[in-house]
């Protein structure tokens, strides 16, 4: 992927069913916080994926325009999650959740990346190497702090499992063009014949980004 | 209006909100002179000026080039305060304050405090020897050399510079023995002084003086105010903090509230797109909640918890903000203390019950066991959607043991860890200053005892066995070993067994309550016993000897700390 043309703007870049969460998001504005990272030479933002869930079977979660996904499938895993650097390109990767915990648990390596990186202050030598999950120059992967404080960062959303998902886990030709071959779509449909029910009584409902902070899922850092 | 409070505003960007606050300045009566940068393009400052032309009660200073940190600053300062001085000859305090700030109390309020303390200086001024004022960067060496280039700028010259005056020791001569004195930009000072400043004989020099030091805004008025002032109160009336990384914060909408508790009169550093903070604050109508003068800045206090975000803390929990790495990463630990069993269920097979209801700690099983996750009370998943799947556990230990601690920091945890458990949590244990591991010395022979009972094959389980302990001896024996480690020997559990219960009741919870019962011990002595000389007969090196069962005066009760044994 690759953006032309945008030079030093920031470029929010999140898919469909992400919904961007950042820290004071239900009182500012996002230009209060590109101005804030502005200020503090802050180049790019680090978000991790957290997959939305409903109560109850996914086929069942319909979607109908102008309700909030979010509402529909409230509840996500708070505390699964495992943080690793990737060498080569500096960035976070991290897995877990309820991907991994259902369709790879048998094969939990293969669990998807749920690091992303969405706000960025775009350049001209910049682009994305993996979705938003690496970007280079290598150093915008670097959303963290190393010294054990703790840089602003936020979460997305994501909407994923709601009844769209069947549909498109049956489509195999659609699910090919996923991620290595819609691997995790296949896991799926072999799972789809047992009740596919990412819910247990352990899942968190999602309140607020202040409930997202308190969990250690995002940060507001210096930021308040 | 009685009393008359003049403001300087130094300004350079954003001059729309600059308008709006003259103009609320000036609808109370106070006299404003803005200094406006140079650098700001001509047409934002002839909008600005035109704006406030017809109002009488503002004045333009000639625009300089006051850059950061530089003494165009205070020479701005000067010029608008000589306007103020000869304009408005009724104003009795002069308040600088920036195109940023606003009034957190009604422009009346001020007046009225200012009034009754007539000849009373406000001006934050710390004497840079007694004390720490700065928080990041240069003190006592501001006032020591010279800076004549910039840092935002020119970063390198400016890192060049003052490391050859280091080393060439440079000290520069102070004009009249002056006392550097440091604090807040925004001050609050009264006519007399400012008037003494600047008909100062002695001004030239100091001009000169001050023209190289760094950062003069942050001490010419701080040092003069203390050479001309009758009564100085050393601090500023006007409310701003830096954050960690050296930025004022901004403020927000959502800060109304906290900047309405204030004991300040002004605020700075307001986000310019922050209508609302604006709007209500610059409403002429606005009154402040009354707080006592006296009380503790609650403002402050709301913003130090950012601060400590933003300080190296050892959390117990990673985020997409927060990844330590090498000596960080080394000495980054669990969220909170837990103990770590290794051995005593082998002696004690209920021991998992027993602490459950002698202690209010939380006590797992085998949590790295290798047929699966033994969670407390058998739960399929743990707080936090931890799945006790075995797979997911050994993917990634250590993050498995940091969430586990994590998602239940309100309490104490407390599992079992054997030599037949995944060896792979050792690292994670090990290295971390929280675990507090109470380790029973070959305990592999029990293991292997109870094995021999199952009618498992022997010889070579004992090989694996023995081999096991010795990696574990390795990784303790590893200088980045930072668990506190309680060692017994075997012997010292079968001759007297409630010294090793009360050590772990006395770990695994702050209260010492008195045994109530002991948990069964299963493994009798004339079987450990004979156990032991079937293995050195089958060629086993062992530490642990033939125990007598006479309870003698036992040796090492494990109190010594860190008892290491490679």
């Amino acid at each position: 992927m690759s953006v032309k043309g945008c030079r030093f703007f920031w470029i929010l870049c999140v898919d469909v069913d992400e919904f961007f969460v950042y820290p004071h998001c239900d009182t500012r504005s996002l230009d209060a916080l590109t101005d804030w990272l502005d200020a503090s030479s802050i180049r790019s933002f680090g978000t991790m994926l957290l997959d939305m869930y409903p109560k109850g079977e996914i086929q069942d979660a319909k979607c109908s325009e102008g309700e909030d996904p979010i509402e529909i499938a409230p509840y996500f895993d708070a505390g699964n999650y495992s943080y690793s650097l990737n060498a080569k390109y500096k960035n976070l990767w991290i897995q877990g959740g309820p991907r991994q915990r259902v369709f790879f648990a048998e094969k939990p390596s293969f669990g998807p990346a749920l690091n992303k990186i969405p706000l960025v202050k775009w350049g001209r030598a910049n682009m994305f190497v993996s979705s938003t999950h690496v970007i280079l120059p290598r150093s915008l992967n670097v959303v963290y702090a190393t010294d054990g404080s703790q840089i602003i960062s936020g979460c997305l959303l994501h909407a994923k499992f709601l009844d769209t998902f069947v549909d498109l886990a049956k489509d195999k030709e659609l699910c090919s063009q996923h991620y290595a071959g819609g691997r995790e779509y296949k896991y799926y449909e072999k799972l789809s014949n047992v009740e596919a029910n990412l819910f247990t009584p352990q899942s968190t409902k999602y309140q607020n980004w202040q409930q997202l902070r308190d969990l250690g899922l995002m940060s507001s850092g210096g930021w308040a | 209006m009685t009393y008359s409070v003049g403001y300087v505003i130094l300004a350079h960007e954003h001059l729309r909100r600059v308008k709006q606050l003259a103009n609320y300045l000036t609808t109370t009566n106070c006299p404003v002179v803005i200094h406006i940068d140079q650098r700001t393009p001509r047409t934002e400052f002839n909008e600005l000026a035109t704006a406030l032309n017809s109002n009488p009660l503002v004045r333009f200073t000639p625009r300089r080039k006051t850059e950061w940190g530089c003494i165009e600053l205070v020479n701005a300062s000067l010029d608008s305060v000589g306007v103020m001085l000869a304009e408005f000859p009724k104003v009795g305090h002069v308040m600088l304050s920036s195109g940023s700030c606003l009034p957190c109390k009604s422009a009346q309020e001020l007046s009225d405090f200012l009034s009754t303390r007539q000849g009373t200086d406000f001006i934050e001024s710390v004497s840079v020897e007694n004390e720490e004022w700065v928080q990041d960067g240069l003190s006592v060496e501001r006032f020591k050399m010279f800076f004549p280039f910039s840092w935002k700028t020119q970063r390198r010259l400016f890192e060049c510079t003052t490391w050859i005056q280091r080393k060439l020791r440079i000290n520069r001569r102070r004009p009249d023995n002056l006392i550097p004195h440091l604090g807040s930009q925004w001050w609050c000072l009264t006519r007399e002084t400012l008037a003494k400043i600047m008909n100062d004989p002695r001004r030239s020099a100091y001009d000169r003086y001050f023209s190289k030091t760094w950062i003069p805004d942050e001490s010419y008025f701080q040092t003069l105010a203390r050479k001309h002032s009758d009564r100085l109160e050393s601090r500023s009336l006007t409310w701003s903090k830096f954050d960690a990384d050296g930025k004022p914060f901004l403020l927000y909408d959502d800060h109304l509230d906290v900047v309405g508790k204030s004991t300040c009169f002004m605020v700075r550093k307001v986000w310019p797109k922050a209508n609302k903070l604006y709007q209500t604050l610059l409403d002429i109508d606005y009154q402040a909640p009354v707080v006592a003068l006296s009380a503790e800045d609650t403002t402050t206090n709301f913003f130090n918890n950012a601060h400590s975000v933003r300080r190296p803390e050892r959390s117990g929990k990673v985020n997409p903000g927060r990844f330590p790495t090498g000596q960080f990463a080394k000495f980054d630990k669990t969220a909170r203390k837990y103990t770590v069993l290794m051995g005593p269920r082998l002696v004690f097979p209920e021991l998992q019950s027993w602490i459950s209801q002698n202690t209010k700690t939380l006590c797992h099983g085998n949590l790295f066991a290798k047929d699966g996750v033994d969670f407390a009370e058998e739960a399929d998943t743990f707080d936090g959607k931890i799945s006790n799947n075995r797979l997911i556990r050994n993917y990634r230990a250590s993050a498995f043991l940091a969430n586990v601690i994590w998602n239940r920091r309100d309490v104490e945890h407390a599992f079992f860890f054997d030599i037949g458990d995944n060896q792979k949590a050792h690292d994670a244990i090990f290295k971390d200053a929280n675990a507090h591991v109470i380790l029973i010395k070959e305990a592999w022979i029990l293991h292997y005892l109870k094995l021999q009972k199952a009618g498992a094959d022997t010889r070579s389980k004992a090989k694996l066995l023995h081999a096991s302990e010795q990696r574990l001896n390795r990784v303790i024996a590893r200088a980045s070993t930072e668990a506190y480690l309680t060692v017994f020997s075997l012997q010292d559990i079968f001759q007297n067994p409630t010294v090793l219960l009360r050590k772990i009741q006395e770990t695994v919870s702050d209260e010492t309550v008195s045994l109530v019962s002991t948990p069964t011990q299963e493994v009798g002595l004339d079987q450990l016993n004979a156990v032991i000389l079937h293995l050195r007969n089958e060629g086993f090196k062992l530490e642990t000897d033939i125990i007598s069962s006479s309870i003698g005066p036992h040796g090492d009760t494990g109190q010594k700390p860190r008892l290491v044994d490679g």
